[in-house]
């Protein structure tokens, strides 16, 4: 009996292994009429709308068909540089600036230059592909070490801002505030929900994909080096580049020093005061939205991209959701992040003074092109260029633009295309500039060092190293400042012997 | 004469053995020993891992990535790091599983002790990576069920995977009480290969359980505690997934380990030279802990 079990085991594994080998050949067979296009995250609405995307452009197309793969963000990277590294990645590539930049100097990517130079065929009364983007978002994904080429095209534009629940603020007795708050008001508004015992705002600061407390002190560094942040912008082009942070660290006599720099340690100092607010365990916790959308803790610092998800939790627009959920239906709000004052109230114990803050800024935080996409040599050699090309023109045409915006609530960055409702809050003010400095050892294709910095200001958080070296133990250990501007003067100089920049 | 014992040998000449090894010697030398050399080349070179000469960075630097590393306070706290799981790793494996063989090879029914040895293997088929997200889980702040139990009793919530003086411990204890797995098996089979006259021997000698243990067991299971060392040890260099996954070697730099370092440097950073040059670091290390456990615990078994 038990023998016979045993061969109708052996028997049922052999089936499935040939059968599988059977389908894979089969599925292997269709792949050269197929062009994949890789992203990463965990943001359904963004896969959705892709996909719809992928289904209209597919419609048009005899001999090819657009397929969309989400790939885990946390390990995008890794599989992104390895498959390009091996000649096999995905024909079309979800990228970063600062992955393009590099991804390019290896020489994995096509130069999308010639390209960017015809016309886009999905818009009219346009004379080249480069004419479909709005202001200098394109001409800030340019390859940092030639500007005349791009190696990606980017989709929209990100800004980070803080959702309000609402029904949370009235429920406890406080006024729902306006947009040109500042941080003062914001601390008093916590304030008053911490004496009911409630975390008014979390941090999530446990990985570096986090990002909440880079944010701020871009943010924070905006508003306090505002002239000198301009100054490093050379070419004009609102966002300062990973030759400009080089030449900033390197290039005259007044080059920046973050070990001495008043500001930046202004900017910490202040995180640091701030930082016991965030709520226990801040430094383990790489999530805040599941609170909020709990509504234990009633504000939630989020980028443009969390808005998806918290629509699909939410459901608010859907008739047929359980409206009587406590826990799933609640109105909100979004604000920009508070300005900082020359007298910036945190507790009643702090008040920082913050003397060369610039006031009044009409800002976008954030504000950097996002959503890019390249394409790696591999696909010119499977003979797929032409498609993934005109796929991109698609994509980034009024058409591709509008449907990313109204089902991804993406912020668009083709001339002339609305945005969803629900990020209309989101979108730059009148005249407004954007965060051009990202500080954090962002945007130097170094992606240890940006680790170094993140897991510094943790220690620095911790109490675990000093703000500086006169703030140490012994008066002469490296504090966070003098670590931060060491490494920031490794990773520029290798970068400006590398280009063989010269200024 | 001469000619016919040629001829002789010649038709003795099997290549059969040979050729059938060939294969299994051709892919031992494509996967694993042709990437081990070009490791140790390329820990000489900046290297930004494509081998396109017309891109990217292949230079020779001599020594450069060794002497950076060793004047690199992150790789030395990330070897210190690894000292602590090293150590406890090594005191763990070398008690809890062999306790747990004691006790289900002492179980007087076959079919118990059989059915207990099937119950500490079956976890091993639950993916590590579930074991780590499970454990990731149970620490959480917010929602995890230490911080649940400890405020269901009306005290603090603890952050034990924010706190740099708690996450090691924290990592340690992924995976309590460590009593299944590979180890518990080597044991068993030790303990099965122990003459069974000899306990007999001492339990009419008037041995109690425990001196049979001491005297006995211990000593006999030698080669198994050898081993079982050396797996440990180089196991616990080796991996980096569980902290990848629980704390990503935070917070701050409190549980960074060099694999873990190797692994960043390469993908995150493309320096694929300098996380070579950490991977023989590493290769080392595991080289010469393992001849000195060699070294050092000499056992029948070995010589």
């Amino acid at each position: 009996m038990f023998s016979k079990v045993k061969k109708w085991i052996c028997y049922v594994l052999v089936v499935v292994c040939f059968g599988s080998l059977v389908y894979k050949a089969a599925v292997t067979g269709n792949d050269s009429r197929k062009v994949v296009l890789s992203f990463w995250g965990t943001n359904l609405p963004y896969q959705y709308a892709l996909e719809y995307v992928a289904a209209e452009y597919n419609k048009t197309q005899d001999d090819f068909e657009v397929v969309i793969d989400r790939q885990d963000a946390g390990n995008y990277r890794t599989w992104m540089g390895a498959r390009l590294a091996g000649g096999n990645a995905s024909d079309i590539l979800a990228t970063t600036i600062v992955y393009g930049n590099t991804d390019a100097a290896n020489g994995y990517l096509c130069d999308l230059s010639d390209e960017l130079s015809k016309p886009n065929p999905y818009n009219e009364g346009e004379e080249s592909w480069a004419d479909s983007f709005g202001g200098t978002y394109l001409t800030q994904v340019a390859y940092a070490a030639d500007t005349s080429q791009y190696y990606c095209v980017p989709t929209s534009t990100v800004s980070v801002r803080i959702m309000i629940n609402k029904d949370m603020l009235k429920k406890n007795g406080v006024e729902i505030p306006d947009e040109n708050w500042t941080f003062s008001d914001f601390r008093r508004i916590c304030e008053k929900l911490e004496a009911k015992g409630i975390t008014a705002m979390e941090i999530a600061n446990a990985k570096f994909i986090n990002y909440m407390v880079s944010w701020m002190i871009d943010i924070f560094m905006a508003q306090l080096k505002y002239d000198d942040i301009n100054g490093y912008d050379r070419n004009t082009n609102g966002q300062v580049e990973t030759e400009e942070i080089v030449r900033a660290f390197l290039d005259g006599e007044d080059v920046l020093n973050l070990a001495t720099d008043t500001d930046f340690a202004e900017t910490m100092r202040f995180l640091k005061t701030w930082s016991k607010y965030w709520g226990d365990g801040y430094n383990s916790r790489s999530d805040t939205s599941e609170n909020f959308l709990r509504q234990s803790v009633p504000m939630f610092f989020s980028g443009s991209w969390g808005v998806s998800g918290v629509e699909l939790t939410l459901n608010n627009d859907n008739p047929d959701a359980d409206k009587t959920n406590p826990y799933t239906m609640f109105d909100y709000v979004s604000l920009p992040f508070p300005k900082l004052e020359k007298e910036t109230y945190i507790d009643a114990d702090n008040t920082f003074t913050f003397t060369n803050l610039k006031e009044g800024l009409p800002f976008q935080e954030l504000g950097e092109p996002s959503g890019c996409f390249c394409i790696p040599k591999s696909t010119a050699d499977n003979g797929k260029y032409e498609v993934a090309v005109d796929f991109l023109k698609y994509l980034t045409s009024q058409k591709g633009a509008s449907i990313m915006a109204e089902r991804a609530y993406e912020i668009p960055v083709t001339k002339g295309v609305q945005v969803s409702e629900k990020m209309s809050d989101f979108l730059p003010p009148e005249n407004s500039e954007s965060v051009k400095f990202r500080f954090n050892l962002l945007n130097l294709a170094d992606g240890v060092a940006e680790e170094y910095h993140f897991k510094q200001v943790q220690n620095y958080l911790m109490g675990e190293l000093a703000l500086n070296r006169k703030e140490s133990k012994n008066g002469r250990t490296d504090g966070l400042m003098d670590l931060i501007q060491k490494k920031y003067l490794e990773v520029t100089q290798i970068l400006r012997d590398d280009n063989e920049w010269e200024w | 004469m001469i000619e016919f014992n040629k001829k002789s040998k010649l038709r003795k000449f099997n290549p059969a053995p040979y050729l059938m090894i060939l294969p299994v010697l051709v892919l031992l030398c494509i996967f694993a020993f042709y990437p081990i050399c070009l490791s140790v080349i390329k820990s000489f070179y900046r290297w930004s891992g494509t081998f396109d000469s017309n891109y990217g960075i292949n230079q020779f630097i001599g020594m450069k990535n060794y002497v950076d590393l060793f004047k690199d306070k992150v790789f030395l706290q990330s070897w210190l790091n690894t000292l602590f799981f090293v150590v406890s790793g090594a005191i763990i494996n070398l008690i809890f599983p062999f306790l747990c063989a004691l006790i289900v090879f002492s179980l007087k029914s076959e079919k118990l002790s059989y059915r207990w040895r099937v119950a500490f293997v079956v976890p091993m088929v639950v993916p590590s990576m579930v074991v780590f997200l499970l454990w990731q889980f149970i620490y959480d702040v917010d929602v995890g069920v230490i911080n649940n139990l400890l405020q269901g009793i009306g005290l603090q919530k603890v952050d034990l995977l924010g706190n740099p003086s708690a996450v090691k411990w924290a990592i340690r204890f992924m995976g309590f009480p460590w009593v299944g797995g590979t180890f518990l098996l080597v044991y068993i089979a030790g303990l099965s290969g122990i003459d069974n006259s000899l306990r007999e021997a001492a339990r009419i000698d008037g041995a109690s359980t425990l001196r049979t243990v001491f005297f006995i067991d211990v000593p006999l299971s030698a080669p198994q505690f050898k081993m079982v060392l050396t797996l440990s040890i180089i196991g616990e260099i080796q991996d980096f997934v569980k902290i990848q996954t629980v704390t990503e070697g935070g917070p701050g730099y409190s549980s960074y380990v060099p694999g873990l370092y190797m692994y960043q440097t390469a993908f995150a950073s493309n320096e694929y030279g300098k996380a070579c040059a950490i991977g023989v670091t590493m290769l080392i290390v595991m080289l010469v802990c393992s001849t000195l456990i060699g070294k050092l615990f000499k056992t029948e078994a070995a010589d």
